[in-house]
């Protein structure tokens, strides 16, 4: 069930951002809900669910959006495997991980897309990136991470979740 | 449990690979996506759509809240332009019936043939920060072609890039990967524009170019798109004497942050 749960989230989740969340771009920055979701369950079950939740969320985004499939995948995946390894070591009842993990994420998410855009001959000055894009962004994503993380924390423990359907 | 963790690391590694490999064969600009790529993109731009417009709505009605009064302002001055508009019009209707009377006289062969337009509807734009593509609701089934110029009521917007079935990915002429051959339409200097992260367009013109704040700029025969499609105003001119170049930044007609519908010109360039 709980592979399920986490597919549609992932769906709905790239529906929404593309769609309505546009419209909450501040000074045209957005929050990226897809690494709060990763942050989240990287904290709540550990690596094995924040990498394929990177990975398959990565290359949908990189089918629908992307120009070269794998960009969004490469980055959003190895984020979610990095940040995996935190599993075990946090309390998942605080919030204070949400939030710290949230920075972190948007931190190696944005520095490894810069390089992957660099590689690919995009011409991108860095300190435009940090200040512009990855500063406020770091300030959303930890904020708005904190508020989505009691919730999914709430979801992961109910019966719900744990049934299997199979 | 190690060996656990161990199993994932090589897992991730292989998948990077894989992708990298995948980044590296892409990233040429391909032209039609594979089956499952159609197919993926067809079911999620139907379902997007909608909730789209949904957005548009709500962040339109806000704003006409909080700019009640200035709309009343607004309204009495655009009636004034209409009627000044009106008159320009009869006056330029007249002028292009005397100009085909005349190019029938002197067998001038038509250069503009008349192109078709396709409505569409904007279904999503880049989830991420940095880029501007979106995509489109219409694709080869409505004859939608790679590199059709996109056009708002205003200007121009972008091209093709991609086309599926039902739905196409549009690439902005103010995205970083975009340039595009400009001309001066006063005094038809020829440069090329490109956008950047920072979602402005910047031209590149010689040096000896004659261009000022103010000036028209279209698109040049030169380029992808169909001639002479309007594009902006130019901001500012800044001169760059050791690079032998004049920087010209150029403020883009349509409004890209506020775009729903959208119309395709056939007949692109190949």
């Amino acid at each position: 069930m709980r592979v399920l749960v986490i597919f549609t989230m992932i769906i709905v989740n790239i529906i929404l951002e593309s769609t309505l969340f546009q419209y909450f771009r501040i000074f045209g920055v957005k929050p990226d809900f897809t690494l709060i979701l990763i942050v989240a369950y990287s904290i709540l079950q550990g690596g094995y669910y924040s990498t394929f939740i990177g990975l398959v969320a990565g290359l949908i985004t990189d089918i629908v959006f992307g120009n070269a499939i794998g960009v969004y995948a490469f980055c959003y995946m190895i984020t979610g495997y990095v940040i995996g390894q935190v599993h075990g070591n946090v309390f998942k009842d605080s919030v204070v991980p949400a939030i710290l993990f949230n920075i972190i994420a948007v931190f190696i998410f944005n520095n490894l897309f810069f390089y992957v855009s660099y590689f690919m001959k995009i011409n991108v000055s860095y300190t435009y990136m940090l200040i512009k894009i990855l500063i406020p962004q770091c300030i959303y994503n930890g904020l708005l991470g904190f508020i989505v993380y009691k919730y999914l924390y709430k979801l992961d423990i109910s019966n719900f979740m744990q049934r299997r359907i199979y | 449990m190690k060996l656990f963790k161990n199993k994932l690391l090589i897992m991730m590694l292989i998948a990077a690979v894989l992708l990298v490999a995948a980044i590296s064969i892409t990233s040429r600009g391909r032209t039609s996506p594979s089956g499952t790529e159609k197919f993926i993109g067809g079911v999620l731009s139907t379902v997007s759509h909608p909730l789209y417009s949904v957005g548009q709505y709500f962040s339109e009605s806000f704003s006409n809240i909080f700019n009640f009064r200035n709309i009343l302002k607004e309204n009495d001055i655009l009636k004034e332009e209409i009627n000044k508009l009106r008159e320009q019009n009869r006056q330029l209707y007249q002028m292009a019936i005397e100009n085909k009377r005349l190019r029938t006289l002197l067998n001038y062969k038509e250069g503009n043939s008349q192109c078709e337009y396709i409505v569409a509807n904007i279904c999503g734009k880049d989830i991420g920060n940095w880029f501007d593509t979106f995509t489109i609701d219409k694709g080869t089934k409505d004859g939608v072609k790679v590199n059709d110029a996109i056009l708002s009521g205003q200007g121009l917007i972008g091209r093709i890039i991609e086309v599926g079935d039902t739905y196409s990915k549009v690439i902005s002429i103010i995205d970083e990967r975009s340039s595009t051959s400009i001309i001066v339409n006063r005094t038809r200097d020829i440069g090329i524009a490109s956008g950047s992260t920072e979602s402005t367009l910047t031209a590149i013109m010689p040096l000896e170019a004659d261009i000022v704040k103010g000036d028209d700029i279209i698109t040049s025969s030169f380029s992808t798109y169909e001639k002479g499609l309007y594009i902006g105003k130019v901001k500012s001119v800044s001169k760059e004497e050791q690079k032998l170049h004049k920087v010209v930044i150029i403020e883009p007609a349509a409004d890209f942050l506020h775009i729903e519908e959208v119309f395709v010109l056939k007949e692109g360039k190949e």
